[in-house]
Parts: C-alpha cells; structure tokens; sequence
C-alpha cells in the first residue's frame, strides 16, 4: 500500500538507487551511509564534498559511483600549481584555420571528481566553484556549455595544514552536502583485506545505468510531493540556524533550497513520492554542517556543528499531526 | 489465569483466615464476619474495577467508598440505626473502648466500626501493594498485620495453630504470585518458597518479641496513698435539704436512665457499712468480677455543682474519658480521683464519657442464681458480732420459702417494698446504717429511707449467706427529652448482692419516696429506678404492683411491635443512605466519566466521515490513545517508524494485527504528508483498529503478569 497509480510514482528511481547501490557497495564496504548519502546528492543534482583523512575511501566511493554509471568521467587532483585554464579550458590559436579553438578543461565530463581541492590556489578552486554552480564555463566571451548531468565529487582533507587553501565558507556552499568517510569498522575492515587484496575492485565493475538514466531520475525527483507543513518545516530548521547562540554564521537561503531538494531525492531514494519528516531530520546535518560556523562561545564549550544542528532539529516541532 | 486474579483468590482467603484467631480476642464474632466481608468486597471492588482498566486512584477511591459503606452497613446491621447515625463519634468511642478493655472484648458499636474499617483498609493495601503496585512479597506484611494485632491483644503468647494459618496465608499469596505450574525455572519457585519460609520466620519473631512487650498493658497498681471520704455521711442531709437543682446532666443509651455509682462499701461494722482498704490502679479496668452477662453501654455525663473525688459512672464502667487525674479500685471498679489538694472537687463541672457493662439479669436468670465465687468474701460476707439475734431470725424467716441465693435475695427486696415499711426522711428517723438503726428500723418504727432499706436488706442477705456491699450513688433521675436530669436529692444508697454467674447485682428495697412521707420529689423518679438495674422484677408479683405496672410499657415496644420502629430506623438513616448514594454516585461519575468519553471518542473516530484521508487520520489517533492506554510511551517519529517500534508490544506476535498496524501507518504517513488531492486510501480503519487495540491490550497484559514474576523473585 505504498504506491499506487495517482501517487508519485517513484520506483524507477527506487530501483536505480538500489542498483547504484548494490553496485557501489560491492567495493565500498560496510559505509552504507556515505554510500546513501552520494546517491541522494546525485540523483538530487548536487555536488559532494567529502572530507576526511587519506585512506579512507574518498576518492574510491566517487570513483566507484563514477564507473557505476555509464558517462564521462575525468579526475582532477588539484595542486597548488594548477591553473584555472586546466579546470575550465582554454582558447587555442588553430595555424589551419587561423582561428581560435576552445580545448575543454577537466571539467567537461558528467561526473567530476576534484581529488584534495583545497590544495589549489582559491583562483582555480573558484573556477571550479564557478561551474558548479552555473553547470557552464566562460572563456574569452564565449560560454560553453557542460554535459548533462553534471556533478562535481571533491574531496578534501582536513587535518594537513601544510600548503592547502581551505576553501572558504561562500564556497563551501556550493556543494549540496558534505560528509565524512570515516574509518571502518573492525568486520568490513578485516573484509576488505580478504576481498580486495589481490586485484582491483573497480575493475570488475560495470556500469548499471547512463546519463540519460540519471537525468530521468532526476525529474522524477522533482517529482516528488513536499507537504507545505514540511516546507515549513525546513525553512524553520534553517531560520533557526540563523538566530541560534552557538552559529556564528547561519545557513543561507540556498540552503533551505537544497535541504528540500535533498529531501525529495532521499524520499525517492527510499521509495516514497512524499517527504516526510524523517527526510529533512536525516538530511540536515550533511546539509546544512559545512554553510555554518559556530560561534566563540560554542567552541570554547567544544561544541561540533552537528550537535548544534541536531539540538535545532530536537526543538523544532514536527509536523506529524494535521 | 491472570496474575491479578490468582493473587487477589489468595488474599482473599489468606487475608479472612488470619481473622480467625481474632476469635480469642473479641466475642463479637459477627463484627469479625463484617471484618471479612469487607476484605473480599475491597478485593471485589478491586478485582473488578481493574478490569475495566480504571486507573489505579479511581480503583482506590471506589474501594475506599466501599468501605465506608461496609463500616456503616455493619454498625446498623449489629447495633441498629442509632448507633449508625452516630457514625462519626464511633471511631473515637472504639479507640477508647479498644483502650479501656482487655480481651475477650465485648460487642461495641465504635470496636465494630474500627474493626470492619481498619480489617478491610489492610485488605485495601494488600490489593494496593500486591496487584496495583506489583509487589505480591510485600503484601504477606498485611498477613503479619493482622495476625500481629492478635499476638498484642493477647497477654499469652500465640497458639501454634496461629502460626500455621499465618504460614498458610503467606504459602498462599506467594504461590499465586509465582508462575504455578508454568514453565518458569525451578529456582523461580524455590525462591517464593525461601521467601515465604523468611516472611513467616520473621513473623514468629516479631510475636513471640513483641509478646514480651504486652504486660505493659496490665492496670497498674499506685502506691501512692489516698484519703477516701464515705460519699453516704451526708446521704441524709441531702435529700433533705438537698436544692432540686440538677447537679448531674447525662445520656445513655441504657434503657430507663442509669444509676449513677459513686462508691461502694463493703465493710461492715456495729457502726453500718464503710469503705474498705482500696487498692487503686490506672490503666485498662479489668472486666467485672464474675464475668457477668450484660450489655455495652455508653453515658455521657456532665456534671454541674456536685463535688466529689468520686467519678458518678454506670456500674460496671469498662472505660472512661474524663478530664483530670483519674484511676479505679481494683474490687470494686469505683473510680475516684487520683492526686492534688482538689480531688475532693474533682467532678465539679466537668463532662465525660463512660462505657459500661450492664449487668441487668432478669428475674428468672436471679432465681436461678447461687452465691458462690465472691471475691473477697471475708469482707463481704461478714457480720459483725452484735448484730441482734432477731434481724438473723427474720432474714431466715423471709427466705425461709426460697431455694436459692437469688430467689432469697428476691425475697428479702420484696419483703422490704412491702407495705409494712414506711419511707420517710423526716428527722424522727435514725439515720445510717448502723446496726442498732436498721434493728429499730426492721421492728419499731418501719419507717426510714434508702440507707435503713438498702443496709437492712445487705445485712439480711449476708446472714442467708449472700456476699454482699452498700453502693452510693444517684437513682437515674428525671428524663427531660433525650438527656436525664439529676438533682442533690437523687443521691441514694442500693445494695448489690453477689450472685453466681452474675456478678454484683444491684438490687432496689427503697419503695417510693414519695407521697407517704411528703418530704421527696412529687415527679419522684422511683418508678423509673424499680424498673432499673435491680432485680426488682421479682418472682413474686403481689407485693409488686408498683414495679409491675410501669414496666409493660417502655419495654415491649420495640419486640412486640416490631414494624414501626424499622420503617422509623430505615427514615431515620434516609439521609445517611441518600449521602452515601450521592457520594458513591459522584465516585464513580468522577471514576467512569473518563472511560465514557474515552468510548465515545473511539467511536466517533471510528464512525467515519466519508473522507478517508481524515477518518486514516482519525483511525491514527485512536491508535495513539490507545497506546496511552496501555501506558506505553508513544515512539518519536512519522507513522512508519512508530509501527515499527509497537509492533514489539503487541502481545502474543500478532501477526494480523502487526499487518493492520503497518497498513494504517503506511495511509496515516500519506494522509500526513502525501498530495491530498491523490489520496484514494480506503477510510475504514474499524477492524484494523480493533485488532490493533486488542493486540496492544493483550501485549500490556503480558507485560504485566511478567512483572511480578520478577518482583517475587527478587
């Protein structure tokens, strides 16, 4: 009794999310919650940003989602020497037809992954900044369209200090949700040594669907029913990061934005053609952690951001009477 | 069976067995049969309210009214709708009863009321402590309550045979806590069984120490020495001169007034009777000697300008409530002020109340009664050596025709009443007791007033071998509505003769005072007082006209016309019934107004308005109530994650009703959060949220027999 034909059908996408991933978690083991999370951001047209200490898997999961779907892939590892021609493209001089001819930057691909972001100079990480949001590229007057779907994984690391460019709060906000990898537990660390030492995971694996079948996903996604109390509900949880005592900063009206769409695509995700509150509530730390700061006194208490979000999430009531 | 249904069958034998070896401590054993109807109707009460899931205040409210009830309807059954309407003294007067008797007690309106309440309240908290709390163990303490109260009453200590139903008692109520027979481990049982084996252990030893303890409550004996004055030196000169001012006001429940003793005097010389050595104790006033037959009575008394160390009672008081310092004597239950320059004032002016036991033997039981047993009967049989020879000849003369001490002593007042005697306190009259006085009294003038009469009939009796002793005191007086009214000329002498099997008996020689010496009261309360305590109802009728004649009417009234009395009884209680209606009434509007509302919410819920996005959300609700219900905490989240969590508290792995949670959660989340307009679920909800509920109400029902399981084995 969960679906029937005037509902929001939602098991086209049901059914991808769970192909991408069976498909993903065959090699990443034992991160269902990242794993969730990526293809939520993915099906809900974001962009990912993945923060954690090297060796976790970061760069795998992004590749692994990559591979999973059948469109162009480039990586990008950003250096401090990098510069935003080799993001963006350039304009070449052709001697043949003594013209000008744009030679597309790493950028052009559906699905990007920006390894260690925050080791360029803000310059070039602004020119990826720029992409993701406007999903097109702007060289020498012309503008150049980038392929559809479009999705940027970066990942960054957060405890080396040395020669990286943290990216600053206004682009932080760029990206749909951030999360952390985090270690594994004991089990599938001990499991991913019995199955992935000899050979590489990725290369047994094929693609379970294509750009095309992502964009369908997508406007499905759309698709799905946010009741006005829910949205409500959102723009509460975010005004209330704005007044809160422990956020320095709150989060930004975009973020109310993605919070929703977010929550349509995990609804879907999950196989509902409705949000409920469960949606928002799961979403709004991964959403919403990295847009805000945290005020003086909040650190000094040894406060994370996510308990702050999560106590502004427990005092918000839920709508769950009509 | 439920637990709470095992556990309250065994209270409710256990807690009644416990009140049998009350048996040794009451005669009263009808106000021990109210005692345990009152515990099976509490456990009732109980038992049946918990089946319409009344919370547990409404549960306690409703037993507590019940037994309100059971006390009143116990004191009207055994002592009749007077003391009924006295409900709110009676608890009081029995816990001055319990204070002033010593067992076996006797029938008392207000021991009644304490006992039926107090037996039924510990019923209440073995219900409260053992199904409402859960804590089955803990209610064997009201097992050892009451088998505790015995072992205290009691100067000896406990029958083993007590000891046995206490253990009984506890066997049972632990084995109904324990899973009997069910498939709990062997160690479960072991410990209810080592459990009881503690409880009735520390049972013994709390008797057997606090058995130790009881003496405490013997009269005790004072030292100290009191000087006494004879209440009868100024006898003559108040009723002569004595002001018609009342100086006594009291009510009794005693038919016909009471008299009013002040002393006795059991000595006997040349010079008349006197007071005797007294040995004076404070505390319980032991039963009367020769544990007579009689009846309860309860007098209050105010007194006005009377002075005396002596307390006016009704013999024989069994407890008294007056201000000031009092004690008794041990011989002859008189009771006299005890310490201070004032006790010769001590009465003055102040109001008490006295429970006594009447010994009022008919004329048959008198005839019939010998004289052997006297306490004391060096004293009270004594005659002195001058008493002259043709006193003794004329008491053997007289009762010569009798066979027994009784119908002799019945002899001796009918021969004084006769007309051959003459009252008078004119002062030509000698005055006391003294033996030349009543000679002169007996042979030559035959004229003479209550001492000459009441110490011609003590000495006479003593010579046919009757123990016997003067009594001072007040005749009952004059009635004036509801209370009698005493005057200074009331003041009166009686002699009390010692009758096997009956005790001290008072008898009345003084006829009428009278118009024959124009001296006494014209309104002279004499009738009254012959047909009083004595045993002036004679065998013999001729000489008695006086006695014979008043008597028919006050007494057979009640028996011989039984109807009007009742219908008066049962208006008279009419208030207190309607009360006691308008209260249960409120009681149980105020316990069932909840549970009626709570049905016609369900019912309107469930009823279905044709929307069936609101009668989904409607069915959902009801679900939430009914969770409260069951006092299971309502799980934080959407209707999906909430099933999830109560399908673990559904009893009995339900699995149609697991299904019918999950359904109606799937269309509440829609209805909740899904377009409106796509809504096409179907809105009866009826059977699914029956099934819910019943499979709710059964997994609350597991919880709670799994509870005390626990409890008993800790």
């Amino acid at each position: 009794m969960t679906t029937n034909s005037t509902a929001v059908d939602v098991t086209e996408v049901t059914a991808l999310a769970q192909r991408l991933r069976d498909s993903v978690g065959a090699v990443i083991e034992g991160k269902p919650d990242a794993v969730e999370m990526a293809l939520v951001v993915l099906l809900a047209g974001g962009h990912l940003l993945i923060e954690d200490v090297p060796g976790v898997g970061k760069t795998m999961l992004a590749r692994t989602l990559a591979k999973s779907i059948d469109c162009s892939v480039r990586r990008i590892q950003f250096t401090a020497d990098l510069l935003p021609s080799d993001i963006t493209g350039v304009a070449v001089f052709n001697p043949q037809t003594r013209g000008f001819e744009f030679k597309p930057g790493g950028v052009f691909a559906n699905i990007v992954i920006g390894d260690e972001i925050n080791r360029a100079s803000p310059k070039t990480q602004s020119a990826l900044l720029e992409a993701m949001e406007e999903a097109r590229v702007s060289v020498d007057g012309t503008t150049h369209d980038l392929p559809s779907p479009f999705m940027v994984f970066a990942t960054q690391n957060p405890i080396e200090m040395q020669g990286t460019y943290p990216l600053p709060e206004a682009q932080r906000d760029r990206f749909m949700a951030a999360i952390s990898m985090g270690y594994p537990t004991r089990a599938a660390e001990l499991d991913m040594l019995e199955h992935h030492g000899a050979r590489n995971p990725l290369d047994d694996l094929r693609p379970v669907t294509d750009a095309a079948g992502i964009l369908s996903a997508r406007r499905k996604v759309g698709d799905v029913f946010v009741h006005s109390a829910l949205k409500d509900y959102v723009v509460s949880i975010v005004a209330a990061t704005r007044t809160s005592d422990a956020l320095r900063l709150g989060a930004s009206p975009r973020a109310s934005l993605q919070l929703l769409r977010a929550s349509r695509a995990r609804a879907a995700v999950q196989g509902r053609g409705y949000v409920i509150p469960e949606d928002v509530d799961a979403l709004t730390g991964p959403v919403l952690a990295h847009r805000v700061l945290l005020s003086h006194r909040a650190h000094t208490a040894h406060a994370s951001t996510d308990d702050v979000l999560a106590g502004i999430v427990a005092a918000t009531p839920t709508p769950r009477r009509t | 069976m439920r637990i709470d249904t095992r556990l309250g069958l065994a209270l409710a034998v256990a807690l009644p067995l416990q009140l049998l070896p009350w048996t040794q401590l009451t005669r009263h054993t009808a106000a021990l049969q109210w005692g345990a109807f009152g515990i099976l109707v509490v456990l009732a009460v109980g038992w049946a309210l918990r089946r319409l899931h009344l919370p547990p205040l409404g549960v306690v409210l409703a037993q507590v009214a019940t037994i309100g009830a059971v006390g009143l309807a116990g004191v009207w059954v055994l002592h009749g709708e007077r003391q009924a309407r006295r409900l709110l003294e009676l608890p009081e007067q029995g816990i001055e009863f319990f204070r002033g008797s010593s067992a076996p007690l006797f029938p008392n309106p207000g021991a009644t009321l304490l006992i039926v309440v107090g037996v039924a309240v510990v019923a209440l908290v073995a219900d409260w402590v053992g199904i409402t709390w859960r804590r089955p163990a803990w209610s064997v303490a009201t097992l050892v309550v009451l088998h505790l109260v015995v072992a205290l009453g009691l100067t000896t200590f406990t029958l083993f045979s007590e000891f046995v139903l206490l253990a009984v008692g506890i066997g049972l109520v632990l084995l109904a806590a324990s899973p009997w027979g069910g498939t709990d481990r062997p160690a479960t049982r072991l410990a209810s069984w080592g459990m009881a084996a503690v409880m009735t252990a520390a049972a013994i030893g709390l008797t057997w120490v606090s058995a130790q303890w009881v003496p405490a409550f013997e009269p005790r004996q004072t030292n100290e020495p009191l000087q006494m004055s004879d209440p009868s030196l100024d006898l003559k000169r108040n009723l002569v001169q004595g002001s018609d001012d009342v100086v006594i006001r009291y009510r009794t429940d005693s038919e016909g007034g009471t008299y009013l003793k002040l002393a006795s005097l059991p000595a006997l010389s040349a010079g008349g009777f006197a007071l005797s050595d007294v040995r004076v104790a404070t505390g319980r006033i032991p039963a009367p000697p020769g544990s007579p037959p009689g009846e309860r009575r309860t007098t209050t008394v105010e007194v006005g300008e009377f002075q005396s160390e002596w307390l006016p009672v009704p013999y024989a008081p069994v407890s008294f409530e007056a201000p000031g310092d009092w004690g008794f004597a041990l011989d002859t239950l008189d009771v006299m002020a005890m310490a201070g320059p004032d006790r010769g004032e001590a009465t003055a002016g102040i109001s008490y109340e006295v429970t006594s036991h009447e010994v009022r033997p008919d004329a048959e039981a008198i005839a019939r009664a010998g004289s052997g047993g006297a306490p004391r009967a060096e004293l009270t049989s004594h005659l002195p050596a001058e008493l002259p020879p043709r006193i003794r000849d004329l008491a053997h003369e007289v009762t010569a025709a009798a066979p027994t001490a009784g119908a002799k002593a019945q002899a001796l007042e009918a021969f004084l009443r006769s007309d051959r005697f003459t009252y008078s306190t004119a002062p030509t009259t000698g005055t006391g007791d003294g033996l030349a006085t009543i000679d002169d009294f007996l042979f030559e003038s035959q004229t003479g007033y209550c001492e000459q009469y009441a110490g011609a009939m003590a000495i006479m009796a003593r010579e046919v071998g009757i123990p016997t002793r003067m009594a001072v005191g007040f005749v009952p007086g004059t009635q004036e509505g509801d209370a009698w009214a005493v005057t200074a000329r009331d003041l009166h002498t009686w002699p009390e003769l010692w009758l096997e099997g009956l005790g001290w008996v008072a008898f009345e020689p003084t006829p009428s005072r009278g118009e024959s010496s124009g001296m006494g009261t014209p309104a002279s309360p004499q009738p009254g007082s012959t047909a009083e305590p004595t045993g002036g109802e004679t065998a013999e009728p001729t000489p008695e006209p006086a006695t014979a004649s008043p008597e028919p009417s006050p007494e057979p009234e009640p028996t011989a016309v039984p109807v009007p009395p009742v219908a008066d009884a049962a208006l008279g209680l009419l208030p207190w019934l309607l009360g006691g209606l308008v209260l249960a009434l409120l009681v149980s509007t105020a316990v069932l107004a909840p549970r009626l509302l709570r049905a016609r919410r369900r019912s309107q819920r469930l009823a279905g308005t044709g929307d069936p996005r609101a009668d989904t959300l409607a069915a959902w609700e009801e679900v939430t109530e009914v969770v409260a219900d069951v006092r299971l905490p309502w799980p934080d989240g959407s209707p999906r994650f909430v099933a999830e969590r109560l399908v673990g508290s559904l009893g009995g792995g339900d699995e149609r009703a697991a299904e019918a949670l999950r359904s109606l959660a799937a269309a509440s989340e829609r209805a909740l959060f899904d377009r409106s307009e796509n809504f096409d679920l179907p809105g009866a909800w009826a059977d699914e949220v029956a099934a819910i509920t019943a499979a709710l109400t059964a997994g609350a029902r597991e919880r709670t027999n799994a509870q005390p399981r626990r409890a008993a084995r800790r």
